[in-house]
């Protein structure tokens, strides 16, 4: 089994990971086939790591796609945009649900972004909560 | 360090391929981390179930000529949580749904519908 997180920007770390702000965008635009391929994929990476069947290389680069075999249609267009962590933890990125065939530079810009601070240290989470001082002693 | 996003990936370009890209330095505050696949299906019902929401709060704010302020100050709610749940982020309450929908002069019904057909029970929620 494999874990996954979802990182946030690391210049707005206050605000919500994008990745679940993309799936907003997808549910807006009413992609509902989209985003339940997307979740689909989630999953078989969840249970089968890097061994998922929808996982790929991006060339030239570490960043890693989830992407449907099925062709056409919305379900055929999903994509998700990730790196890998450690050997089984993933982060997520990004996602969308396209037309073309080619990868978004866009998407693949910001995962880089997300992994390049991952790698040298900065924070790419949010503080939680539970470390906040909420009583007085 | 100032980085661009295209720098980024430039930079990772370097890094070997489809191996994890490790940090530096030991990670600390890590939220939980999702290792249940009903996690991910709980998130994507969320989120669906928060745009069809927003769809129905921003289409009656709309439809009732209201601004987000006139309509927050008419049901009682500060502008900021309607700015909320209109941006899809926010969870809202049964009662706080009916109160906004009397307050942009619609009512609250609920109906729940038998998907096998049969006769729908309907509830207006509306405060009196």
């Amino acid at each position: 089994m494999a874990i996954i997180r979802y990182p946030c920007n690391p210049e707005k770390l206050g605000d919500e990971p994008p990745f679940i702000t993309d799936m907003r965008t997808l549910a807006e635009s009413r992609k509902l086939l989209g985003m339940r391929a997307i979740g689909k994929m989630l999953k078989d990476l969840l249970i089968n790591g890097t061994q998922s069947r929808y996982l790929n290389g991006i060339t030239g680069y570490p960043i890693l796609e989830l992407k449907t075999r099925s062709r056409g249609g919305e379900a055929g267009g999903a994509r998700i945009y990730l790196y890998r962590a450690d050997d089984q933890e993933f982060h997520i990125c990004a996602a969308e649900v396209k037309t073309g065939v080619t990868t978004n530079l866009e998407l693949l810009k910001r995962t880089a972004f997300i992994a390049w601070h991952w790698m040298e240290g900065y924070e790419v989470f949010p503080p939680t909560q539970a470390l906040k001082r909420t009583t007085k002693n | 360090m100032k980085i661009t996003p295209e720098l980024a990936l430039a930079q990772l370009a370097q890094l070997p391929h489809k191996q994890p890209i490790r940090r530096k330095k030991v990670a600390k505050n890590l939220p939980k981390a999702t290792t249940d696949t009903t996690e991910i299906d709980t998130m994507v019902e969320e989120i669906i179930f928060a745009a069809n929401l927003k769809e129905l709060i921003v289409t009656a704010r709309q439809q009732s000529g209201f601004t987000l302020r006139e309509a927050a100050a008419n049901a009682g709610m500060k502008h900021p949580q309607l700015v909320q749940i209109e941006q899809s982020s926010g969870h809202v309450e049964l009662r706080t749904l009916a109160r906004l929908a009397q307050a942009l002069d619609f009512e609250l019904h609920i109906s729940l519908v038998p998907k096998q057909g049969g006769r729908s029970i309907e509830t207006n929620l509306t405060p009196s």
